[in-house]
């Protein structure tokens, strides 16, 4: 990058490496070679100067004051959440629930269906107590729906 | 919750910590922590006073959502200013910000004003430049202007400025010095101006 001969650095070279220095981002070596040069260049100096000028300036701009409750108003938008969060889960759980019933009234029959040989004999396979109600099933007949409100005819419902 | 027994601070890793197992009271010892830089940082990349107040408390918010994700081994800094970044840069997008700085003088929020044993002359050319190189802010490209923010507002390394912006290492290095000296041009042009007037 530089001239190894002299072992220094052109004005242009160190342009380049200017700003980086100003940032301390410079590997050592090229620090020193930078620092070297500015010591006995007037017009890199300036230039250095020149962006120290503007760096002070930015660094300058005077902060701005915060509105009073920025805080609290934070912490309740945190505490709101939590609160939607935390329903949301409920509201989860309890389809999960529902889902999971609704799957073992629908997959796991608790009545088989092809009542082998007892097939006319109108035979109680099974009742379930609900509300204080009895619901029967026929033979044939292997899905409950649960919930609905039955006659007390003996077919029950399908 | 803010000192511990012996006078050391809680680091930020204590705080999130607490903060995941349930102590959520205690998100509120970040937001004092850090809502000073972050407003500031925003208002500085905005221009506007009420906008980085309202974006800075969305990014806590954020922050607060995001808990989950951030992994102790990377910087909690770095987290919490990548995500008020990218607000602000959404903000930024939607807004084509029309009153850049627009407050600055009729809010005299933020405006600088010098101190110490200077000539009134002086003080008068510091506001100037002042004035100058807030408005030079406004007029650079985005990614220019938040180099320069987080580089010499914030203090941020060209390392932590790569964490933050996702940006490579020659990126940062050209967006930073070619900020610096558009900027220069900027307060040179505009200063040959006054002095012409
Ligand atoms: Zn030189």
């Amino acid at each position: 990058m530089f001239n190894k001969r002299e072992n220094k650095m052109k004005c242009s070279e160190v342009n380049l490496l200017l700003s980086r220095y100003q940032d301390n981002e410079l590997d050592n070596y090229s620090g020193e070679m930078v620092k070297e040069h500015l010591s006995d260049c007037k017009s890199c100096r300036m230039e250095l100067g020149e962006l120290q000028r503007i760096s002070l300036g930015i660094a300058e701009i005077r902060d701005v004051e915060l509105k009073e409750n920025f805080t609290a108003e934070v912490m309740s938008m945190v505490a709101q959440h939590k609160k939607t969060r935390f329903a949301g889960r409920l509201v989860y759980i309890y389809s999960f629930v529902f889902a999971i019933f609704f799957i073992f009234g629908v997959l796991i029959d608790p009545y088989p269906a092809g009542g082998s040989s007892e097939e006319n004999s109108k035979m109680e396979l099974s009742s379930i107590l609900l509300d204080g109600q009895k619901f029967t099933s026929d033979n044939n007949h292997n899905f409950v729906i649960i919930g609905l409100a039955g006659g007390n005819d003996e077919k029950g419902i399908y | 919750m803010t000192i511990k027994k012996n006078g050391t601070e809680f680091s930020d890793d204590d705080v999130i910590r607490s903060v995941k197992s349930g102590n959520i009271k205690n998100f509120e010892v970040i937001v004092n922590r850090y809502k000073r830089r972050i407003v500031n940082f925003v208002y500085r990349m905005i221009g506007d006073y009420d906008e980085a107040q309202n974006i800075s408390q969305e990014a806590f918010f954020q922050i607060y959502r995001k808990i989950g994700k951030y992994k102790e081994n990377s910087t909690f800094q770095s987290f919490i200013y990548t995500v008020a970044k990218n607000i602000t840069l959404n903000y930024l997008k939607k807004s084509k910000r029309i009153t850049f700085f627009s407050q600055l003088s009729a809010k005299g929020e933020g405006e600088y004003i010098p101190s110490g044993d200077i000539t009134p002359d002086e003080k008068i050319q510091k506001v100037e430049r002042n004035k100058m190189v807030t408005r030079g802010l406004e007029n650079l490209i985005i990614n220019q202007r938040l180099a320069l923010i987080l580089k010499i507002y914030l203090g941020f390394s060209y390392k932590k400025i790569a964490e933050v912006t996702g940006w490579s290492q020659p990126k940062i290095e050209t967006l930073i010095s070619r900020g610096k000296v558009n900027l220069k041009n900027y307060v040179n042009l505009q200063g040959k101006g006054v002095k012409d007037v």
